[in-house]
């Protein structure tokens, strides 16, 4: 739709009927005139006996009445006319005053459009800007998330560290409980041990034509299985026999008793002993 | 042989652990132990020659030596799991198995010349390592004598004490001739009874012979002028000389251990006393003064003291004086018959017979507890002698067969009787250390 175009055509129309009705008034005007002339006439007769000085005096009123009238006339005229240009000038006026409003309409129009343009694209700009938003925030939310669920995996985590360490605690208490359980375990072990292999090794060791108070200090390796597979002399007892019978003894002692298994064997470090003879 | 002994009353420990920043050190405590015969092979000797019998075993001396001394248990040869001459040749394992912890290899070879070379090696069979090992040369007559050398050695190296198997003994033995007549010889032989060789033979008795320290003399007694009388012999050259022949009893020649003096029993002054004789002066010095007898002298190793027999008591009993004189001291109080006292190399000891009425055995009195012990178990044994070693105590025994040497180990874990030609010995003596 156009509005411009409905707007101009009222104006037009306005206009025709304006100048029909400035016409018709001056119809009017006319006609009256006429009823004037119709009454002067009867006045002149009554005036027939006057002197020419007279009638001069009085054509030349009368002519100064025409002139009047025409004067007044064309005064009445030049103020239609006057009028008719003020009315021009106020439709004028008017049009040009309905155009400002048009144009300021159009203008608003335009404004209106321009503002809806505006407020569109303020819209599109605010829509992306609100899908940038929504994008950020959903970027942000998944970063959120994200840094959420890390967070919470690393708490997780951190928790599970916490439970591990709080296992591993427990555990190394009750390794430490059973460390010392089997330390004295193992004490008992050894001392049954010791026995043993003291008993079997003394069968061996012969102190036959010794003297007395010596002592000697051996290093013993022996296997899982008790196999004796190295004698050394750590600290000799300054007497040769005697440091050999007592390496004899151990060797002829193997396989020396030992614990059931092997890890008991590695447990109390049998692979690498110390033999101490002081008979 | 199995023996318990003062070992086994040590501690109970046995153990001992240790922790060391957090590992475990075990200490095992060994505090006791046994008195068993040390076992030993000794391998058959290799002979250099293809034909003929080595004129020595070599192998079997040393074997017999050993197991002698009661030291050593040697391991018969029919057991043994090889019989090899080097040490290259040694099949360690082999010989572990059967508990084997030494072994003696070796070689007898004759040389161009006709004499003789003894390679010998001693391995300690759990070690794999050889513990000694010569070449000595020797000769035929000598070969014996090598072989007691080697067993000197191995005794050395595994019991630490020198050997005295390559020493000799001095003895008198009495045989009956066929005419009833009693022959007496007095004999030097190997310390196994092994070379005897005659120094003197009579038909009258010869008595106490006695070793000087160098062992190069002896000193004897013999009635070969009717009466007694105290000889001194050079074994070498044989030359002898009367040192005492005085009237009345000359007798039991007992040389001091620096060997410038003799003590002996004499009887010159009516009455059996103890006298010491500077042999190079023949100078007397009376030592005792008592009315009971006194004899059989005897010297201390270190030559300060003098033990002898005296009756002085009621029985015959030990006493002692200092060899420069002095007032006598009795020793012994056990039993009613303790005599012919002989002290042990290292003074700690005595050797002496002990009566106790219907037997006399050989008794070992023990200086420190004043204690007698008996070693042997035969109803008659008599003269012990010592081994220059002190392990070892010959002696004489008498049985239904007649009188015969004896050997015991000072320990009295082995007798053994010497192997000696027939008839009845006498006094044996045990001879010293003669340089290698």
């Amino acid at each position: 739709m156009r509005p411009g175009w409905f707007v101009t055509t009222q104006s037009v129309i306005f206009a025709l009927i304006l100048h029909a009705v400035v016409l018709l008034l001056l119809l009017i005007s006319f006609s009256f005139t006429p009823e004037l002339r119709t009454a002067k006439p009867v006045s002149i007769v009554n005036a027939v006996t006057v002197d020419k000085a007279k009638v001069d005096a009085e054509l030349k009123r009368l002519q100064q009445e025409e002139e009047k009238k025409r004067s007044a006339e064309k005064q009445r005229i030049e103020e239609l006319e006057k009028k008719l240009q003020a009315e021009q000038k106020k439709a004028e006026e008017i049009k040009n005053q309905r155009l400002e409003e048009e144009k300021q309409l159009l203008a608003t129009r335009q404004k209106k459009e321009e503002e809806q343009k505006k407020r569109e694209e303020e819209q599109k700009k605010v829509a992306e800007l609100e899908q940038q938003r929504k994008l950020e925030e959903e970027k942000k939310a998944t970063a959120e998330s994200e840094k959420k669920k890390k967070e919470a995996d690393l708490k997780k985590k951190e928790e599970e560290k916490k439970r591990q360490e709080a296992q591993k605690a427990l555990q190394e208490q009750v390794e430490e409980e059973e460390l010392k359980a089997q330390e004295s375990e193992d004490r008992k072990l050894v001392s049954e041990l010791g026995n043993e292999i003291h008993d079997k090794i003394a069968k061996y060791f012969n102190l036959a034509g010794l003297p007395e108070n010596l002592s000697c200090k051996l290093r013993v390796n022996m296997l899982p299985s008790g196999e004796v597979v190295g004698v050394t002399i750590l600290e000799s007892s300054g007497n040769e026999i005697f440091d050999r019978r007592a390496l004899t003894a151990v060797q002829k002692a193997s396989p020396l008793p030992v614990p059931p298994d092997a890890e008991t064997f590695e447990r109390l470090n049998l692979r690498d002993s110390t033999f101490i003879f002081k008979p | 042989m199995h023996r318990t002994n003062r070992y086994f009353s040590g501690l109970l420990l046995a153990c001992g652990l240790l922790f060391n920043a957090g590992a475990w050190a075990v200490e095992f405590i060994i505090d006791k132990g046994v008195e068993n015969p040390i076992p030993i092979a000794i391998v058959p000797f290799s002979w250099s020659q293809a034909t003929g019998m080595p004129p020595v075993d070599v192998a079997t001396v040393i074997s017999d030596d050993l197991t002698r001394s009661a030291r050593f248990a040697s391991m018969e040869e029919k057991n043994m799991p090889q019989q090899p001459h080097d040490f290259n040749e040694i099949q360690f394992k082999d010989w572990q198995r059967l508990g084997m912890e030494n072994l003696v290899v070796g070689q007898l070879k004759q040389t161009d010349q006709g004499d003789y070379l003894v390679d010998f090696r001693l391995v300690d069979v759990y070690k794999g390592k050889q513990i000694a090992g010569f070449s000595i040369p020797s000769t035929q007559l000598q070969l014996r004598r090598t072989a007691h050398e080697i067993s000197d050695i191995i005794y050395e190296k595994l019991i630490g004490v020198r050997g005295a198997f390559a020493t000799r003994i001095v003895y008198i033995t009495v045989i009956k001739t066929r005419e009833g007549a009693k022959k007496y010889t007095l004999q030097v032989s190997d310390a196994d009874g092994y070379n005897p060789q005659v120094l003197l033979d009579s038909k009258e008795p010869l008595l106490s012979p006695s070793w000087s320290p160098d062992g190069k003399k002896l000193a004897y007694v013999s009635f070969e002028t009717k009466n007694s009388a105290v000889y001194i012999q050079d074994l070498l050259t044989g030359a002898r000389e009367k040192v005492a022949s005085n009237p009345g009893i000359n007798s039991a020649p007992a040389w001091s251990p620096d060997g410038t003096r003799l003590a002996l029993t004499l009887s010159m002054e009516g009455n059996p006393e103890i006298y010491v004789m500077h042999v190079a002066s023949k100078q007397l010095r009376r030592m005792t003064n008592n009315a009971a007898i006194d004899t059989e002298p005897t010297w201390s190793p270190d030559g300060k003291l003098l033990a002898f027999t005296s009756d002085r008591g009621g029985g015959p009993q030990i006493y002692e004086i200092p060899a420069d004189g002095g007032e006598p001291k009795r020793l012994t109080f056990d039993g009613n018959y303790n005599t012919r006292p002989v002290y042990s190399p290292d003074n700690k000891h005595m050797a002496v017979v002990h009566g106790d009425g219907n037997t006399y055995r050989i008794g070992l009195y023990d200086r420190a507890s004043k204690q007698i012990s008996i070693l042997t178990d035969s109803h008659n044994d008599e003269s012990p002698s010592f081994a220059p070693n002190g392990h070892m105590i010959i002696y004489t025994t008498t049985g239904a067969r007649g009188t015969a040497l004896a050997a015991i180990s000072v320990d009295g874990s082995v007798h053994q009787r010497l192997a000696l030609q027939d008839g009845e010995v006498r006094e044996p003596a045990w001879g010293p250390f003669t340089n290698r």
